[in-house]
C-alpha cells in the first residue's frame, strides 16, 4: 500500500546541535503509528517537520508517493496533515467556534458569518461525539475539552493524518482513556494517526506499529503488536554510556535537607526524602512528573499544601527565595533566561546579585569586592567572555549558566538545588559543570539535581529519586542505576489498566 | 553623560531659541522662576523614577500633591493645627499612601496602573471633599514657613541672579537618589527587577520589599513636592491644583532616560528632562504663544525628541554592527 506520508532520511540541525540524523518514517492510510523516545530524542522536531512548522535540512517528504515541500503549516494543512500540540494553542478569550474557524472565518458581505461558523464547529465536534456548545468560551473549558476543540479544529480542515504530540500530558487518567477511545474511533473513520508519546501503556494499547528514536536517529521499529514493555524500553534507551562524568564516591555527612510529606500541589502526593552533606541526589522523571514544583517548594517559590522541611536537623520555615538564600539554599532555576539571569546587566552585577541580597551584606555596594568576586567566578568556572562588564545576555548558554551557578555559590550555600542545569549547554561546558558539582560535593555541599536526561542523572548521582505523576515512585542507589530501571519506575503503569 | 547628550543638546537649543526670540529669558526674575519650577518638578520626577525603574508606574502623583498641598493650609489655617504637626502628619500620610500602593501591587498583585489610577481619582476627590472645594491658602500668615519655598540664597554678585532655596532641597534629594541608584544594592535591585523580576526574586532579592519602598519613596516625594508647591504659590484650588503633574513627572523621567519597560534610570538625565519641560512652558509665555496651546506644544516637542532619539540610536546601532 502506498504510504500516506513518508519521510526519507530527514536531517535537521539547530545551530551546531544535530537534532535529527537521517530519520525515516512512514504512515499508511488508516494506521496508528506511535513515535517513542526520550526527551530530546527528536520526536517533536520530526512532528514539526511533518506539519510544516520547520523545514528539514535534507531528506524528502513523500505525500501519496509524490515529493512535497511545506513552506509553512498552512500548506501541510491543505495537504491534509494536522497537528495537535503538546501545549494547547487556543485563544482562551474566544469561543469554541471562533477558535475552530480561526484564520479562515466564513464571511458574508465582508462580515463574520456566525451561523456558518457555528455549523462548521458543531459538525466537527459531532464527529468526535462531543456535544459542547460552539458558543462557549474556551477559557471555561477543562484541559480535556480544550484538547477536543483543538482536535475538532484540525479535523475540520479535512485532515487525513493527525499528529498528536504528547496529548495526554495535561489530562487525568479517565480523560486520557477517552482520548485513546476517540483516536481509535478516528482510525475507524479512515484517519491516520502519528502518536508521539513516552507513556508506554498508551503506546502499547493503541499502536498498530511503533517507531523509536534515540539521539535523533531511528533506533528500532516493532511492525506489529502485542508490544512488550521491555522491548519498547530497550528501543528507547539501549545505548552505551560514555563516561564524561568522572564519578568518584564520597563519604556523606549529616542530613542537610529533610523533607517530610511535602505536598507541592493538588496533583502531587506527599513527598519525603533527605539529602546529606556531600551527597549528590538526582531526581529523574518525565516532563510533567512534578519535579520542578518540588524544587520550587524547597526554595520558597511555591507554598506547599502540607508537609514540613528541616535543614541541618532544625525545622525551617521558608516562605520566599529570600528566606531560602538566608537559610543556606541556592537554586539554579530551570529556565535560564526567564529565571536565572538579568540579561542586560553585566556579568559582575549578575554574579553579585545574590550576595548583595543576603542580609550579611552592608547598605553600600563595594565595587572592588564585586569585581574581584566576578573575576574569581569567571576564572574558576572558566566563563568565556570579553570581560566582567559584558552584559550576560551576550554570552553563550553554557557561559550564562556558569554565571548563574557563580551567583548561587557567592552566598556560600550549603544546599544546592539544580533544575536542568545543562539544558541547552554544549558538551564542553557540561563536563565543566559536572566536575564543579563533584568538587562542591567533595567540600560538603548537599546537591539535589533534577534532570530529564537519564544518562546524566546516572552519570553523576549517588542516589536517584524517581518521580512520576507527582509522587516519588522509588529510590535507586548508585549500584542499581540504569536507564532501564529508571524508566520502569517513571512510566505510569496503572494508567490504562485503571 | 554620553547617554544624555541628545537631551542636553535639545535643552541648549530650546534655551538659545527662546533667548534669541525674547531676551527677557535671561532676566534674573525669569531665571529664578525657571530654577524654582524645575527644582519642584524634579522632586516629583525623581520619585516616579524609582517606580519606573522597577518596571511600575505611578499616576497618583498630581493628586497626592493636591491632597497634601491643600490640606496643609486647611489644617493650619482653618483647623488651627500648629504647622509642624500638620506638616509631619501630611508627610506621614503621603508615605502611607505610597506604602498602600506598594502593598496592593505586590501582595494583592493588582496592576500598578489601576492602583495608582484609582489613587489619582481618590485623593483629588478627598481633597475636594474635605476642603469643601474651597480655595486654600495661608493669606498673609506664616511668612516664615513659606520662606522655605520662596526664599533665595544671595550669590553676592557672583551670579546676576539669586538661587531659590528649593533648588538646594532638590539638589540634595537628587544627590541622595543618585547615590542610592548607583552605590547601594537597592539601586541594583531596582534595575534588576525592572529587567527581570523573576530572576531577581530567584536570586534571593526580596522583590516585594524593594517595590513597596519604591512606591513609598515616590508618594513621599510627591508629598514633599505638594508641601513646597503650596508654600510657593500660597493659594490653591483643590479642583485643579497639581492637575497633570504626574504626566509632567513621568515625561521628564522618560525624557531623561528612564525606560517605561523598567531597568534604566539616570538622575542627571531626569534633571535635564525636568528643565526642558519647564523651559518649554516658559518659552510659550515669552514667545507670546497662546497658552491654550501649551499642552500641544509640549506634546509635539517631546514626541519629536523621542522619535529623534530613537532614530539616532538605530543609526548608531547600525553603524556599530557595520
Amino acid at each position: 500500500m502506498t504510504a500516506l506520508l513518508e519521510a526519507c532520511s530527514i536531517s535537521k540541525s539547530f545551530g551546531a546541535n544535530r537534532v535529527l540524523e537521517s530519520v525515516s518514517l512512514k504512515v499508511v492510510p488508516g494506521e496508528i503509528v506511535s513515535l517513542i523516545g526520550e526527551n530530546g530524542a527528536g520526536k517533536s522536531t520530526l512532528s514539526k517537520i511533518f506539519s510544516g512548522i520547520t523545514p528539514p535540512d535534507s531528506g524528502s517528504l513523500l505525500l501519496n508517493g509524490s515529493s512535497v515541500q511545506f513552506s509553512g503549516p498552512r500548506e501541510a494543512i491543505d495537504a491534509g496533515i494536522g497537528i495537535v500540540h503538546q501545549e494547547l494553542c487556543l485563544a482562551e478569550n474566544l469561543s469554541i467556534a471562533e477558535n475552530i474557524c480561526l484564520g479562515r472565518e466564513p464571511t458574508r458581505f465582508g462580515t463574520l458569518d456566525f451561523s456558518a461558523m457555528r455549523s462548521i464547529s458543531t459538525k466537527a465536534l459531532q464527529r468526535l461525539g462531543s456535544s459542547l456548545s460552539p458558543s462557549r468560551l474556551v477559557s471555561s473549558l477543562s484541559a480535556a475539552d480544550r484538547q477536543l476543540v483543538e482536535i475538532a479544529r484540525v479535523l475540520s480542515y479535512d485532515a487525513k493524518l493527525l499528529i498528536f504530540d504528547e496529548p495526554t500530558s495535561s489530562l487525568s487518567e479517565s480523560e486520557a482513556h477517552s482520548l485513546l477511545l476517540l483516536i481509535k474511533r478516528l482510525k475507524a473513520d479512515g484517519v491516520s494517526v502519528l502518536y508521539v508519546s513516552h507513556r508506554l501503556p498508551e503506546v502499547q494499547e493503541i499502536s498498530d506499529r511503533v517507531v523509536a528514536l534515540r539521539d535523533g536517529r531511528n533506533s528500532g521499529e516493532e511492525p506489529q503488536g502485542p508490544f512488550s514493555r521491555e522491548r519498547l524500553i530497550s528501543m528507547i534507551v539501549g545505548r552505551e554510556i560514555s563516561d564524561i562524568y568522572g564519578y568518584t564516591p564520597r563519604a556523606a555527612g549529616d542530613v542537610a535537607l529533610f523533607a517530610e510529606a511535602l505536598r507541592p500541589s493538588e496533583r502531587h502526593a506527599p513527598c519525603s526524602f533527605q539529602v546529606r552533606a556531600g551527597e549528590i541526589v538526582g531526581i529523574a522523571g518525565l516532563v510533567g512528573s512534578g519535579r520542578t514544583e518540588l524544587l520550587e517548594c524547597l526554595y520558597g517559590i511555591r507554598e506547599p499544601l502540607s508537609g514540613s522541611l528541616a535543614l541541618f536537623g532544625a525545622p525551617a520555615s521558608i516562605e520566599s527565595p529570600a528566606d531560602a538564600t538566608q537559610a543556606g539554599l541556592a537554586l539554579v532555576p530551570e529556565s535560564r533566561k526567564e529565571e536565572g539571569i538579568v540579561a542586560e546587566l553585566s556579568i559582575a552585577e549578575n554574579a553579585s546579585l545574590s550576595l548583595l541580597a543576603s542580609s550579611e551584606h552592608g547598605a553600600l555596594r563595594n565595587f572592588e569586592a564585586e569585581r574581584s568576586l566576578a573575576q574569581a567566578t569567571v576564572e574558576s568556572l572558566k566563563v568565556r567572555c570579553s570581560g566582567i562588564s559584558q552584559p550576560v545576555g551576550r554570552l553563550s548558554g553554557g557561559n550564562q549558566q556558569k554565571v548563574v551557578i557563580g551567583r548561587c555559590l557567592a552566598t556560600k550555600p550549603r544546599v544546592l538545588l539544580l533544575d536542568e542545569p545543562t539544558r541547552g549547554v554544549d558538551v564542553g561546558a557540561r563536563r565543566e559543570i559536572y566536575s564543579l558539582i563533584f568538587s562542591l560535593a567533595e567540600q560538603g555541599m548537599a546537591v539535589l539535581f533534577v534532570s530529564s536526561e537519564l544518562e546524566e542523572v546516572i552519570g553523576i548521582s549517588d542516589r536517584v529519586l524517581v518521580m512520576g505523576d507527582g509522587a516519588i515512585r522509588g529510590e535507586l542507589p548508585r549500584a542499581l542505576l540504569s536507564e532501564h530501571a529508571i524508566m520502569s519506575l517513571a512510566s505510569p503503569q496503572a494508567r490504562i489498566a485503571a | 553623560m554620553k547617554k544624555n547628550l541628545g537631551l542636553i543638546t535639545l535643552l541648549v537649543v530650546a534655551c538659545l531659541f527662546t533667548f534669541l526670540a525674547n531676551d527677557r529669558f535671561l532676566a534674573p526674575v525669569n531665571v529664578e522662576n525657571l530654577l524654582r519650577r524645575t527644582a519642584l518638578f524634579s522632586l516629583l520626577s525623581i520619585g516616579v523614577a524609582f517606580v519606573i525603574t522597577a518596571g511600575g508606574i505611578d499616576l497618583s502623583i498630581g493628586s497626592v500633591v493636591c491632597l497634601v498641598g491643600t490640606l496643609l493650609p486647611y489644617l493650619v489655617v482653618q483647623a488651627g493645627w500648629s504647622w509642624p504637626v500638620a506638616l509631619v502628619a501630611l508627610l506621614l500620610l503621603a508615605g502611607c499612601l505610597g506604602l498602600l500602593h506598594g502593598v496592593l501591587i505586590t501582595k494583592l498583585r493588582l496592576q500598578p496602573f489601576i492602583v495608582t489610577l484609582c489613587g489619582l481619582l481618590l485623593y483629588r476627590g478627598l481633597a475636594r471633599g474635605i476642603t469643601g472645594d474651597q480655595t486654600q491658602g495661608f493669606g498673609l500668615e506664616h511668612e516664615g514657613l513659606r520662606a522655605v519655598a520662596t526664599g533665595k540664597l544671595p550669590t553676592l554678585g557672583v551670579l546676576p541672579f539669586e538661587i531659590p532655596s528649593v533648588v538646594l532641597i532638590s539638589l540634595a534629594v537628587a544627590l541622595i537618589a543618585g547615590f542610592v541608584m548607583s552605590r547601594t544594592p537597592y539601586g541594583l535591585f531596582l534595575r534588576a527587577i525592572g529587567r527581570n523580576e523573576l530572576a531577581a526574586r530567584y536570586s534571593g532579592v526580596d522583590t516585594d520589599r524593594v517595590k513597596i519602598l519604591a512606591y513609598l519613596a515616590c508618594s513621599l516625594l510627591a508629598g514633599v513636592g505638594g508641601t513646597l508647591f503650596i508654600l510657593d504659590v500660597n493659594s490653591a484650588q483643590p479642583s485643579d491644583f497639581g492637575n497633570f503633574y504626574e504626566l509632567y513627572a513621568i515625561a521628564a523621567a522618560v525624557l531623561g532616560g528612564c525606560s517605561l519597560k523598567g531597568g534604566e534610570c539616570s538622575i542627571v538625565g531626569i534633571l535635564v528632562g525636568a528643565s526642558l519641560m519647564q523651559v518649554l512652558r516658559n518659552a510659550i509665555v515669552l514667545l507670546d504663544i497662546p497658552t491654550q496651546l501649551e499642552f500641544a506644544i509640549i506634546g509635539a516637542v517631546i514626541l519629536a525628541g523621542a522619535a529623534a532619539e530613537e532614530l539616532v540610536r538605530r543609526l548608531a546601532g547600525r553603524a556599530a554592527v557595520a
